[in-house]
């Protein structure tokens, strides 16, 4: 026979996942020549086509939907990191804000932003939103 | 309360999880939301005790039927418990 213990009970309350906690993201919506880049934006570009032709294309599909920039946050629910995600073949891409610190921005905040592959570096901008599905 | 007879709640249910029992709230489970609740051995019995209607009484015979009380405690023990599974609503009355 077992002896009686106090009985005890542990209770742990859950953590949100990093990435459920998301509040912002953010979609790309240039739909123009990024001047840094030099090169059409949204859509099929016939006339950069050439030798030195490079993809610089924000697309809908791509960095234009805020559910591709996914967006890591800590237990104190502030963003650390953005990735760009379902990429055109170029796998997940860091995401690097320009002139703010990723862990001040808010909704309604016009913000910029790069990625980088091989030799291109794409330049985006879009206004943060918040409540945005971007979570694993 | 010897005579009033409990029975679990909807709210939470009962699980082994690793070895381990635990009680997860489903329902309406006030402050204990989004948490989960890990009972050790003596525990976990009172909490199986209440899936069918039981009083007091008849979870502390049954707790004799299956332990020692080498300290006298377990009347006690199983007193209290009810008491703060009914403030919590993981029981109620049957």
């Amino acid at each position: 026979m077992k002896n009686w213990n106090k009985p005890m009970a542990t209770v742990t309350p859950f953590v949100a996942n990093e990435y459920v906690a998301a509040c912002w993201g953010v979609a790309c919506d240039r739909p123009e020549a990024d001047p840094i880049d030099g090169h059409s934006g949204w859509g099929y570009d016939e006339y950069h086509r050439g030798a030195d032709w490079k993809d610089y294309f924000h697309e809908d599909k791509n960095c234009g939907s805020a559910d591709n920039q996914q967006i890591q946050f800590n237990e104190q629910h502030i963003a650390v990191r953005m990735d760009e995600i379902r990429t055109k073949g170029l796998g997940d891409l860091p995401c690097t804000i320009v002139g703010k610190n990723i862990g001040d921005v808010k909704p309604g905040d016009y913000i910029t932003w790069t990625t980088t592959s091989g030799n291109r570096t794409w330049t985006h901008h879009g206004i943060v939103t918040s409540n945005v599905y971007n979570h694993s | 309360m010897a005579e009033t007879k409990y029975i679990n709640t909807s709210d939470f249910i009962l699980r082994q999880i690793g070895g381990e029992a635990v009680l997860v709230p489903i329902g309406d489970a006030g402050e204990l939301e989004n948490s989960m609740i890990s009972l050790n051995d003596t525990f976990a019995f009172i909490i199986r005790q209440f899936e069918s209607p039981r009083s007091v009484a008849e979870v502390i015979s049954a707790a004799r039927a299956e332990y020692e009380d080498p300290n006298g405690l377990l009347e006690k023990h199983i007193t209290e418990v009810t008491q703060e599974l009914l403030s919590r609503n993981i029981i109620k009355e049957a």
